[in-house]
Formats: structure tokens, sequence, C-alpha cells
């Protein structure tokens, strides 16, 4: 239906923006300098500023990917994926736009272990998991809409964005991950001196139910309630199965950008906090623990158009996750009262970069996007004593071109590649505590994580514009390679297939 | 930008960094007696963790005292031999003791006391 | 410069200050440690040699030795040099010791796990003379034996034992001995000496044969000892078929109108001693107590060494009488498992330390009870299939159940 009302509201956008060719839309959209703006555009009051075009897809698409070995247990081996998407970005008029995204993708996840709940990268170290794993099925469902406009010099926006999931296995251990994700935000801008000086506040609500059944009567292993880097809440490991993640958190932040096509200075700044409590629901809703992920981040640069555009900016970004332990007294009819909280396990993760582009819009575009910079991971359990600690430096290469060949065609293409090497590493187990499974997992990961790699990546789209009518076919492919440890890669796959308006 | 950095570390939650405390396990004999010499081997299984401290000794005391313990709940089994004199009898007695708890409550952040009466077993 | 320009480096700068660059690699500094090892006062005249403590530093898992103590009094002490941070602390010795008037000399054990070890810290450790090898126990005991079909007569040969690795390692069964109390917890005896807090009294001791290696028994494995090793069912068809057993019990018995049968496919225990003066029985009532000792002398120095005279008073219900008796002990920190058994209504005493055995099972209600034939006292299993060991068979022990080898 979103693709019917983006259709049609396009159809008549289309008419407002019937000067501008579809190739300087597909340019203007798909250039690689949006990455400048791409933290101040989540800024609903800034997006409406984007872009002069619109554009609308709806399109197929096909995702597959293999790794030779598992790099992280918990993401498996690779996965399988098809969607069918929609988004749009729609001018009505010049001083408002629109824009959505809907999407349904259905698939396969291949090989996971020690992870039996949806949005592990969310929600790890405190998480389900057990030896065994397997192939898991996925589905998604995700809406997202917003407004933008300015009068006089204020700018405004607001935006919700809304994802479901479900992810399950069909043999033991049968667990079943049910997600739901609602987002909100509201900016406020107003113009200073060439520029735009917004503010926007974001609001989060998360829950996720899990559960693992086993069908067999002997064949049950025990569900490990982790904590991180290999730690387990003993007491409720085993056979305490079914969980509720329940969470949410805010976000500030405040953005400078210049006006469309104007030189100035790019600046985003942001602090959020949000919290996930895991909660036993078979013991009457008894809270295992709860993770806090607070984040700050800045970026700070400058761009100039003109004959040939260019930019810089840097980027800082800390993010401190930390989980506290819900220490359970004696029960009476499985009700455990909490007769303490205190904070086992703490994870700081920084990325700093430096970041220049160069290039050029027009018929032929083209974009060169060197970076480099550090990012560090340093993660503890207070006791017994775990640590764990890496750190890489990178640097990265991308290029882009987008080229008419004919007034039918366009086409696009991309390639890009970057080198992390890791220049600190660090690990202490209590070794003679663990059991030999989660020695291997903690040393596997660890071995991963602290390994030098290397990523490669290509794509390429091809854009037929239909006649004079106002749409086009495109059809788009993209590989992506990486080589890790031992020389195990990473291969990915996508294809796309759709129509734009 | 400072304001937002302000905002994020005042924010809500505060870590729960006081994870230590201290324990006192105070043993009695049964019907009264005056504990003289106690050699004890004292295990404290966290019940959370399933972690296991273990601590050994002799005091002339009935009172152990357990520091730098993780704040929890514990089962505590502590066994031994102790030497004992009781009111009204001549010359002091020895024998091998048991005392438990499946459960006690090691969560305050000053003190914690446990009393707990040995079982002798010869 | 342009201001613009100077902005710009100065974030840049200040965003390299930023990163995080601090250095947590512990690198462990080495650290005095003193070890107090400590002989429990309960024991007379003891002495400790051979003693050896092994610290396994619980993260890096490197092992230290420590072989010299120097000793004062009842303690045992060695100053050491090890690199900071958490062990695992376990301790072996010798120790020699009286019991009555006899001196026995036995391996103890002590261990610590989780010892924080920083500068100038002190841990002792105190020996145990109870030393229940965790591991091997006494899974069941049919002690009460079957009935003829279609009786209440006993059919009396298919008694057995059921041991079982209860830990999650090889265990070698050899040297493995199965020992009956001398006394009834029936009838409760004033004794003098009573040896029973450091020691348990046998009327006999049957040795599982080998030569250290010879019988592995996998973690959760049991081995089936029979006092007869044969089908039964070919006799009574409600008996039960101990031919696959690994072990039984044979003795050349003097007596010839009862005398004992041997199945050569089935391994006999080797014996020790007996004050029987036909083949070995179980007591079917459950008067009698029964062990699991790991032996630490030969059998002739067990017989030379642990013999006893004792004299004991019973109070019985007929009246009050003194007499003399005589019979082998073992020490307690041999005795690997003990199970209790009582008759129900007619408990007086344990015939073992608390140490051993807090408790006791039963398969008969009364002396006379018939209704206990067929029944066996079965260890129970934990939530995750352990067999459940607290020392305690009043707790450990599910009474008068069908026998598992039953059909």
């Amino acid at each position: 239906m979103l693709a019917l009302a983006a259709w049609h509201i396009g159809a008549h956008a289309q008419a407002v923006d019937s000067t501008i060719s579809r190739h300087d839309a597909i340019v203007e959209h798909q250039s690689l300098i949006n990455d400048v703006n791409e933290l101040t555009w989540t800024n609903p009051a800034m997006k409406e500023g984007a872009y002069a075009t619109s554009l609308t897809h709806i399109y197929l698409t096909a995702q597959w990917q293999r790794l030779t070995k598992p790099f992280l247990l918990q993401h498996g081996t690779g996965q399988s994926l098809v969607a069918v998407k929609a988004d749009s970005y729609i001018r009505l008029g010049n001083r408002t736009a629109v824009w959505g995204r809907a999407s349904y993708s259905t698939g396969k996840n291949r090989n996971i272990k020690w992870n039996s709940v949806a949005d592990y990268d969310l929600l790890q170290p405190d998480v389900l998991g057990d030896t065994l794993g397997g192939n898991t099925r996925r589905e998604q469902y995700v809406f997202e809409g917003g407004y933008g406009t300015h009068r006089g010099r204020w700018h405004l926006g607001g935006e919700m964005l809304f994802r479901a999931e479900q992810e399950y296995r069909k043999v033991d251990p049968r667990n079943r991950s049910i997600v739901s994700d609602l987002t909100l935000r509201a900016g406020a801008g107003y113009d200073i001196a060439n520029h735009v000086i917004a503010f926007a506040l974001q609001g989060n609500i998360y829950r996720q139910t899990c559960s693992v059944d086993f069908y067999k009567p002997l064949g049950s292993i025990p569900e490990y309630q982790l904590m991180g880097l290999g730690e387990v809440y003993t007491r409720f490991s085993g056979d305490v199965n079914d969980l509720i993640f329940k969470g949410g958190g805010i976000k500030l932040q405040a953005d400078v950008s210049p006006h469309r096509h104007s030189n100035g200075v790019i600046a985003t700044a942001w602090a959020s906090q949000h919290s996930y409590e895991r909660v036993a629901r078979m013991l009457n809703s008894l809270p295992l623990t709860t993770l806090y992920n607070k984040e700050v981040g800045l970026r700070v640069g400058w761009k100039h158009c003109g004959a040939l555009n260019y930019a810089l900016w840097g980027d800082y970004q800390f993010n401190r996750r930390s989980t506290d332990q819900y220490l359970a007294g004696t029960s009476s009819s499985q009700i455990y009262p909490v007769i303490a909280h205190l904070t086992m396990y703490k994870n700081y993760i920084i990325h700093t970069s430096l970041t220049a582009m160069v290039g050029r819009n027009g018929t032929t575009a083209w974009w060169v996007k060197a970076s480099a910079g550090y990012d560090g991971n340093r993660e503890h359990f207070v006791t017994p004593r775990r640590a764990m600690k890496r750190g890489h430096v990178f640097g990265q290469l991308e290029g882009q071109a987008i080229f008419a060949p004919s007034r039918q065609w366009t086409l696009t293409t991309h390639l890009g590649g970057s080198y992390h090497a890791c220049v600190n590493d660090y690990l202490l187990m209590p070794l003679a505590d663990m059991e030999p499974h989660f020695i291997d997992m903690i040393k596997h990961n660890f071995t991963v994580l602290s390994s030098n790699y290397t990523h490669a990546g290509a794509g390429m789209r091809a854009d037929y514009h239909i006649g004079r009518t106002r749409y086009s076919v495109f059809g788009a492919v993209r590989y992506d390679i990486t080589v890790g440890y031992n020389r195990e890669c990473d291969n990915s796959l996508l294809f796309s297939l759709g129509i734009y308006i | 930008m400072c304001v937002l950095a302000v905002l994020c570390t005042a924010s809500c939650h505060d870590d729960r960094d006081d994870y230590t405390t201290i324990a006192s396990i105070d043993l009695t004999l049964p019907d009264g007696g005056t504990i003289e010499t106690m050699q004890y081997s004292l295990h404290m299984m966290n019940l959370n963790t399933r972690n296991t401290v273990t601590l050994a000794g002799s005091t002339h005391a009935g009172s152990l005292v357990v520091g730098d313990l993780l704040r929890g709940a514990y089962s505590i089994s502590v066994e031994g031999v102790v030497r004992y004199s009781v009111a009204g009898a001549e010359g002091s007695r020895v024998a091998q003791f048991r005392a438990l708890s499946d459960y006690v409550s090691i969560v305050e952040l000053n003190k914690n006391v446990i009393s707990l009466e040995m079982i002798l077993m010869d | 410069m342009n201001m613009n320009k100077l902005y710009i480096i100065s974030v840049l700068t200040l965003l390299l200050w930023l990163t995080s660059c601090s250095n947590d690699d512990d690198v462990a500094r080495m650290v005095q440690l003193s070890i107090s090892v400590q002989l429990p006062i309960n024991l007379d005249n003891a002495s400790l040699d051979e003693a050896q403590v092994v610290m396994t530093n619980i993260e890096t898992l490197a092992t230290c030795e420590v072989n010299n103590f120097e000793q004062s009094d009842n303690d045992y002490t060695a100053t050491i040099t090890v690199p900071e941070g958490r062990y695992n602390i376990k301790a072996t010795g010798g120790i020699t010791y009286a019991i009555g008037s006899s001196t026995t000399r036995t391996t103890m054990r002590a261990e610590s796990m989780g010892v924080k070890v920083s500068d100038n810290t002190s841990i002792t450790l105190l020996f145990n003379n109870y030393n229940a090898e965790a591991g091997m126990v006494i899974e069941e005991i049919f002690f009460t034996s079957s009935t003829f079909s279609g009786t209440q007569r006993p059919y009396t040969d298919d008694q057995y034992l059921i041991l079982t690795n209860n830990s999650d390692h090889l265990i070698y069964a050899d040297s493995l001995a199965i020992v009956e109390s001398k006394f009834q917890t029936d009838m409760q005896w004033e004794l003098t000496p009573n040896l029973m807090k450091d020691a348990i009294t046998v009327s006999w001791l049957y040795l599982i044969p080998g030569n250290g290696t010879s019988v592995p028994v996998e973690a959760g494995e049991s081995l089936v000892i029979a006092l007869n090793a044969k089908d039964h069912t070919n006799i009574n068809s409600t008996s039960i078929d101990l031919s696959h057993a690994d072990f039984e019990f044979y003795d050349v018995s003097p007596n010839t109108e009862f005398y004992d049968e041997d199945n050569p496919a089935v391994a006999n225990l080797v014996k020790w001693y007996s004050d029987l003066w036909s083949y070995t029985m179980l007591n079917n009532k459950g008067s009698k107590s029964y062990g699991l000792v790991r032996m630490h002398s030969s059998n002739d120095e067990f017989i030379a060494n642990n013999f006893y005279k004792y004299s004991y008073i019973v109070n019985a219900a007929w009246g009050t009488y003194e007499s003399t008796g005589d019979g082998y002990f073992i020490p307690n920190s041999w005795v690997i498992d003990w199970v209790n058994l009582a008759i129900r209504n007619e408990w007086a005493w344990n015939v073992a330390s608390p140490m051993l055995d807090a408790g006791w099972t039963y398969c008969a209600e009364t002396s006379s009870d018939k209704s206990r034939y067929g029944t066996s006292v079965i260890r129970k299993r934990d939530s995750s299939g352990r067999l459940i060991d607290t020392n305690n068979s009043t707790n450990d022990f599910l009474s008068r159940q069908k026998p598992s080898l039953a059909q």
C-alpha cells in the first residue's frame, strides 16, 4: 500500500520536478558525496533539504552470503535473503518533503551457534545460547515514514520507524524470537548564516520475546544465560528458556549543515542511552540482567561546492556498554526476590577516523573517498576476572562513477577496499574454571576479532529510462569479499531488480 | 555538544560498583560449650555463579571472617575438628563437626553476620 | 591562517587525543606467599611426610609445586614466590597416625579454590581424614534377594551391588574393595576402644583385582558385582539374570553342604578377609552396612597391621552382658563411599562415622517383614542425571525399589 501511495504521490511530485532529468535525480540520490550528510540527515528537520529531486524505488533483492568458516560463531556462516522493498523521497514543492520506506524480507541464517535470540549485535553479550545451534529462518517487516518542512528560517520534521521481525528454527533446539522495535524522531532547526542549525530528539521502544523448546524428550541441552566473555548466569541456566527483552532509550542530536550547493561546516553531535532488560518469564518475570548502552559521537568537517567538490571531516564515536546482573535470593513458590544488583560487565568501543572526499556532479559524476582511522574495543567481566581487548588501524579507499552512455541509460559503478590491521590485543580468561566448549568459543572469537582483515567490494547499477514515460527500470549487482584470519573468506552477493519513478 | 556530553554522562543509570563485602560466620556449639581450638575448612558457594570460595585455618574462637567476598546469595559448609570444653565437665573434648546452610544472603555493604550451629559428628 | 582551516585542525587534534590508548595488559608481578598445611588435631601422634602442594594459576594454567615444608607442631609451612593472581590449590600428603593401639598411614588431601594471591598472602590448608574420592559410588544394593515364584520363600543367590563412576573422568576400579560392617545397625554396642570416628570395622573385604589400570570405568559407567554371576531366571523365573556381571564373589567353602558356584566367564573378586564360615551373602534384612574402600596396603600388610581386639557391652531386651571380639579396621580416610542399611523400626545406631554417612536407608520395616524380598535400595539422580551423594543415605537413596536389573 505504501508503494501505491508512493507511486501516486510520486506522479504528482514528478509533475512538479518535470524539468529535472531522471539521470540527475539518480546522480543526486546515489552520489557518494551524500556520505558527508549521512548523520545530519537522520535529523528529520534536516532531511527536508537533502535532495532537490524526488525518487521512488520499488524493487526486489536477493542476497547471498557465505563464509568459509564462521567469523563470529554467533553470526554463523552466512545467509540467504530475498526481499521486496519500496523506498521513496518525494518533494512536495520547495518547502516540504516526505519520505518513507517499506520492506518485507525472508530468508535463512546458517550455522548460528551460541546465540538463540534475534538482534544479537544489539543485545550481546546478554543473550541466550547453546552449544548446538543451527540454521534459522528469518522474516522482517519494516515501515518508515517522515515529513519535513521549512517556513521562513525555521525547519521542522518528524519521522517514525517500525521494525517487526521473527527468527526461528524448526529442529531442536527450537528457538523462536519475535521483535518489535519502534523509533520516533522529531527535529527543529533554524537558518543562520547560510547554515541550518538543528536539534533532534529520538525515542525508542524495543521488545523481544524469545523461547527455546526441545521436542525430543532426551535430547535437550542446557541453554546458557550468557553474560559476556563466556561468563554464565549459572543459577538460571539450563532450562530457563523463556525470556523477554524489553527496553528502549533516547537520543539527543545537534546538527549543523550548509544549505544545498553551499560551502560550509558539517557537524553532528549526539548522545544516547538505551537499556535492555532480560526477564525470565517462567520465574515470575524475574529480571536477570539489564544491558546499558551509552553513546556519544561527533562529526566535524567542511564541505566545498564548486567546479570541483570536496569535503573533509573527522569522526569520533565512543560507546560504553555495561551489564547489571540482578542477584536473586531464595525462592518461595518460584518467586525470587532481587537482593542486589551489580555492574559485572563493561565494554568500551571507540571509533575515530578522518575522511577526505573529492569529485564532481554532472552528467558524468565521479567521486573518490579516502579515510583512515582507529577502531578499539575493550571489554571485561569484573569477577571472576575476564578481559578482552583489540584495536585496529584501518585505511579505506572508495571510488564511484555515474555516467550516461546514452539518453536512455544511466550506469553507476562503485569500487572500494579497506585494510584493517590489529595493533593491540589482549585476552585474559579463568581457564582453570571454564568448561572446554566455552574456552573454544572465546578463543575462536578472539582469534577472529584480533586478526588483520582486508575488504573489497564492487558494484554496478544500470538504469534504463523507458521512453518519455516517467518510469525507469534498473538492475544492480554488488559483490563484497572480506578475507580475515587464516585467509578465511566472507563472500556476499546482492542482486536488485526494480522500477523507479 | 557539551550539553549533550553532560546529559549523557549524567544519565539515569549509575554503575553499581560495590562488589565486595565482609562476612562473619559465627559457629556455636550445641548445648553451650566453649570452643578452645577449631580447625576449619570453609566452603562458600555463590548460588548465582556456582563459584566456590574455600578457606581453611585454625582459630581459638568460633568466628570466621571472610573479606573481599562478592555480594550475593551463598550456600555455606564448614567442616573440621573442634576442641571444646563443657561447663561442669572436666577436661576438653575433641570432635569432628559440620555446619551447613543452604542459603544465606550476603549483600549488606558493611558486614554480614551469619550464625551457624555446629553438628558434632563424633 | 584561514579560520575555518584552523578550526578543522583543532578538531582533528582533539579527535586524536580522545583516541583510547590505555594499556591495561596486566603483567603479573611476583609476590611472596606463605603456605601452611595443618594436620587435624583429632589425630593421635600424627606426622606428615611426602607433602606436596600444587598451585594452578586460574588464568594462565601455569602450575607451581611446593615440596619442602618446615614443621612447627601441627603446622607445616613453606614460603614461595609466585606471580600474583588467582589460584586453585591442592595438597596431598602421607599422614601416619594412631588408631587404637595400631599405627596407620594414609594419603590425605586438602584443597582451596579461587584463592587470591597478592603480596604477603598467607594460605592455610587443612588435611581432611575423610577422603571421599569424587567418583565411584555405590549406586544400588540388592541385598534382600528374590523369592521363589509364587511363594514367599527367599531365593538368596541373586544379590548384587552396582558401583558407578559418578565423575566426569575415567576412574580405574582396581584395588577398590567392597566391605561389610562388622557391627549391626539394629544392635548397639558400647565398644572399647570405639574406633568409629577414625575407622570402620569389617567382617569381610573383597578386592577388585588388577594391576592398576586393568578395570577402567568411564564416566557414568557402572560395574555389576554379583554374589553369584549366573542366569538365575533359569531356576527362578522371578529372579535376575546376573550372568553378565562384571565381577562375582566366589568362596571356596569348607562346608560341603553350602558351596559357592563359580562362573568362569566372570572374574572373581579377590578375598582378603572374611569372618564367615560359609560363602558370602549380604545380610538380607539390612542389618549390616556396606562400603567401597580404596586399599592402601597389601593383603599381608592389612592382615598384619589392621587387626585389633575390642570389648563390648550389649544392652539387649533380655539384659546387659559383656563380651569381647576382634576384627579388622580400615581408616575412614580409605573409605570412598559408605551406605548405612537398617531395619526401619529396629534401627539402633549407625556403624560408621557420620562423616562417612550421616543417615541410613532400608528395605525391611521389621526383621520379619517378608515384603522386603525383591526390593532394593537405589541412589537418587539429580535433574542433570548425576547420582546424588551428600554422604547421607537417608537423603541420597530411594528405599524399597524394584531392582534395576530385574525384568
